[in-house]
């Protein structure tokens, strides 16, 4: 029983302490960073767009922006994110309560997950 | 220059702008103004209207940054890290990004960004970012790299930079080299950030160096009178040099300059405190608008632990009261802790302070009053491995302020590295802020052609007017064998001087000058011991004590004592001031009255030479103050020693096992008008407070018996209650052979 539980502990810390892209890894072994900057991965790039204006949380524009916000290839989306956060940033509205990290998931329809890391 | 915030010229002025370079207009007035209000509106107005202006963005996060918002910044930061390198290297937004990352604790992501900036962009002022650096790394514990970081930066002069400086010398306890910066930049003249200067005093004051801070804090206080820190630490100072009283108009001055503001009040309260008037202390601090916020808190439980007449269980609630407002310093277990400790009268008292002081230990950060008295409580309760422990696992500066510095000279005397302690004395003495070193006064003077002294211990003592007191006096020191007398008389009117002249043994030396000025006597009487008792035993006294010890009752000599603490290696005797009282009745029968003496003492070792602490006696239960009554009035002498404050305490000297006491005859004869006129002269510590409050408790002469009073039947009464300590060796000691 002992052996159960700390193994069990073991995990759920394991969990919390993973980086961004190693549970990006974990999913599907596609960093979201890639999708932004191989243009072989365009197509999903865009549905990550999609995704991430969908879900129009702060958090997950910010977590787009700390993924793709220096590629070139999704210069106009990162623009349009950062302008979404400022604003709402300068109009105290929906600001970020916690730090989101966006991940791959084929098994999930849109392909995405957008997972809370703190 | 920018209108008032709110005004209607503001309220026009924000209504018109809408261009960019309003903007940028607004913004670099806010700045320049410092006008927090214009700022934040500006930043946030700016945003909305130009969200993609990410040099905007850059300014607003180094505002937010320099408010501390960390929610914030750590979205802008977000917004800004995500750039692309042509736009992200822009020097704007390194430079903030940098301080960003610094504010947030990413110190290594901030050390790349500022590498960068440096490079990339040689014309940027980097000083700000150097200084974010310095908080940065001093703010998530790596102190020790800020202050490789600070020792390798040139000063260029920006005052942010300076200040990090100054903040990372004084995070990292290195006071020598904060003072140096200071003083590099110009010294204090040239500061006018109340911060900086409060910061630069109190490692003035953690070196020892208390009379410059004393005129430089006085001189700035002058300059900037808004200066409620400063004006405290000052009067701290002030008090531990005796010389509140120059201090006093000052902090006048800034109470009334600070008016409508907290820190007037509380400085209001403590200069009622300083004149005694405990009262108006607490009308004042009535008069506070938030009577439960930290100041209010604050100021209660000074005044419970200052007013003589408020009880234990008041200053306890004032304590518990401040502690529930969970402020992160240790302010209130200094506070309550050192009040517990000084009016200790039991060992369980001792282990309330220290488990009272325990408790600020997470708070304490390098302040060194607080560590100093942890270790003093840790010394007393007999926990000295802890204490050990406790002060070597301390920054390496903060082991080197004058405080600390003693308990490691005490550690060292412990493992008998009594050589190494007297050269370090020789030095920490002079850098430790003892009032002798800096007191003004010339030697005293023979009164006749010089005379040879005679016999192993020689007596010295300073006098004015004392005739009630010098036949007894002289009587007690020649039954002890003593055959010379050092005396220093303080221009007597009442015939002591003439009855001194006459006597043979006495060696008369004349001072008219002020008592106060010589550090109460302690500069006259250091050089006379070096000239007349070189080689030989001083028993420095005043001239209402009278030395007793173990084995006095039996006939044992003084000569015999001194000569058993050098054959086992010590150099001085640990003592204390038994206050000996009458009762109405017995009063006027002078010292034979004077027979008895309250039995509530306790005895803890201590930090400096003698290493033991006594406290209780009849003064203390009366007053309700805390007297210091320890004395080490018998010490052998070397060229190096020197006493410090009177005759409680000297440098370097390791204490004998065997104690002594004083009887301390402070009542015998008028004590009432000796009082008054103590008080009028103004010479003793304090404007002689204690003289105050013993009058104001004084009926006629005598003092009413109580439980707590015993009569004195003679030393070995003392040894039996553990007032004095003899030993199976002393016992057994049959002379030197």
């Amino acid at each position: 029983m002992r052996k159960i539980v700390s193994r069990f502990l073991f995990s759920v810390g394991a969990a919390a302490v993973a980086p961004s892209t190693l549970l990006a890894q974990e999913h599907s072994g596609i960093a979201i960073s890639d999708l932004c900057t191989k243009p072989e991965y365009a197509a999903q790039s865009e549905k990550l767009w999609d995704y991430v204006t969908k879900l129009d949380k702060t958090e997950v524009y910010i977590a787009y922006l700390e993924a793709c916000g220096s590629s070139s290839l999704t210069a106009n989306y990162a623009a349009t994110a950062r302008e979404i956060v400022v604003q709402r940033t300068a109009n105290f509205t929906n600001l970020p309560k916690a730090v989101h990290k966006i991940a791959f998931e084929d098994s999930n329809p849109n392909g995405f997950t957008s997972v809370y890391v703190y | 220059m920018l209108p008032p915030f709110a005004s209607e010229v503001g309220v026009a002025r924000r209504e018109g702008a809408a261009a960019y370079e309003d903007f940028l207009a607004l913004i670099d007035a806010a700045e320049a103004q410092g006008a927090d209000d214009w700022l934040n509106w500006a930043d946030r107005e700016a945003a909305r209207r130009f969200p993609r202006d990410m040099e905007l963005i850059a300014r607003w996060m180094l505002h937010e940054t320099i408010r501390g918002q960390a929610d914030i910044v750590r979205t802008l930061r977000a917004v800004l890290s995500s750039l692309a390198p042509e736009e992200g290297h822009k020097p704007v937004i390194l430079d903030a990004l940098a301080r960003a990352d610094f504010l947030l604790g990413h110190c290594d992501d901030g050390a790349e960004r500022l590498r960068l900036l440096v490079l990339l962009a040689p014309e940027h002022d980097p000083s700000r970012a150097k200084a974010a650096q310095l908080r940065g790394l001093v703010s998530v514990g790596r102190v020790d790299e800020a202050l490789a970081l600070a020792r390798a930066r040139t000063n260029t002069g920006a005052p942010d930079l300076v200040s990090a400086l100054v903040e990372t010398f004084q995070a990292g306890n290195a006071y020598a080299e904060l003072c140096a910066q200071v003083q590099a930049m110009g010294g204090l003249d040239t500061v006018t950030d109340p911060h900086l200067a409060t910061i630069y005093l109190a490692a003035l004051e953690a070196l020892g160096r208390l009379d410059e801070c004393l005129r430089e804090g006085s001189a700035f206080l002058d300059r900037v009178p808004d200066s409620a820190a400063i004006a405290q630490l000052l009067r701290f100072v002030a008090i531990r040099l005796d010389r509140l009283a120059e201090v006093t108009p000052l902090l006048v001055r800034s109470a009334k300059v600070l008016t409508g503001r907290p820190e007037a009040v509380e400085l209001q309260a403590l200069i009622a405190l300083d004149a005694d008037d405990y009262a108006l202390a607490r009308d004042i601090l009535a008069r506070l608008p938030d009577q439960t916020g930290e100041s209010a808190c604050r100021l209660r439980l000074g005044i419970a632990t200052t007013d003589p007449s408020a009880t234990r269980r008041q200053a306890r609630q004032a304590y518990r009261a401040y502690r529930q407002l969970g402020v992160t310093h240790a302010g209130p277990e200094m506070q309550y802790g050192s009040y517990v400790q000084n009016a200790a009268r039991s060992r369980s008292d001792l282990a309330e302070a220290l488990s009272v002081v325990e408790a600020g230990v997470p708070h304490a950060r390098g302040n060194p009053f607080f560590h100093r008295l942890y270790l003093s409580l840790l010394i007393a309760c007999e926990r000295d491995a802890e204490a050990r422990a406790h002060l070597s696992g301390l920054p390496e500066g903060l082991r080197r302020a004058r405080l600390l510095r003693e308990v490691e000279l005490s550690f060292r005397q412990t493992d008998g590295a009594h050589d190494a302690v007297r050269k370090a004395w020789i030095q920490h003495g002079r850098e430790g802020g003892y009032r002798v070193f800096s007191a003004k006064t010339d030697p005293a003077l023979p009164a006749r052609p010089s005379q040879a002294v005679k016999g192993r211990v020689v007596v010295f003592a300073v006098v004015f007017n004392g005739i009630d007191y010098v036949q007894p006096f002289l009587d007690h020191y020649r039954q002890l064998g003593v055959e010379s007398l050092v005396i220093v008389d303080n221009a007597s009117t009442d015939g002591t001087r003439e009855f001194l002249a006459r006597q043979p043994d006495v060696v008369l030396y004349d001072h008219p000058g002020s008592f106060r000025a010589s550090a109460h006597g302690v500069a006259w009487i250091n050089p006379l011991i070096q000239t007349h008792a070189l080689g030989r035993w001083a028993l420095f006294v005043d001239i209402d004590e009278h030395l007793v010890f173990p084995g006095l009752d039996q006939g044992r000599s003084l000569t015999d004592l001194v000569d058993y603490a050098e054959v086992r290696g010590a150099g001085c005797f640990p003592s204390y001031m038994l206050d000996m009282f009458a009762t109405p009745a017995s009063a006027r029968k002078g010292f034979a009255g004077h027979r008895y003496f309250d039995r509530k003492y306790v005895s803890f070792r201590s930090v400096l030479p003698p290493y033991r602490m006594v406290q209780g006696g009849v003064r203390g239960r009366l007053t309700g103050r805390q007297f210091l009554i320890t004395k080490s009035p018998l010490v052998r002498v070397d060229p190096d020693v020197v006493f410090l404050e009177n005759n409680h305490l000297h440098t370097h000297l390791p204490p004998c096992d065997v104690t002594t006491a004083l009887l301390h005859y402070k009542f015998v004869g008028d004590a009432k008008a000796r009082f008054v006129e103590a008080v009028e002269r103004g010479e003793h510590f304090l404007g002689g407070r204690f003289y105050r409050d013993m009058l104001a408790r004084l009926n006629g002469n005598g003092i009413r018996r109580g439980l707590w009073a015993r009569r004195y039947r003679g030393v070995d009464q003392l040894v039996r209650m553990g007032l004095v300590t003899s030993t199976p060796n002393w016992d057994v000691w049959k002379g030197r052979e």
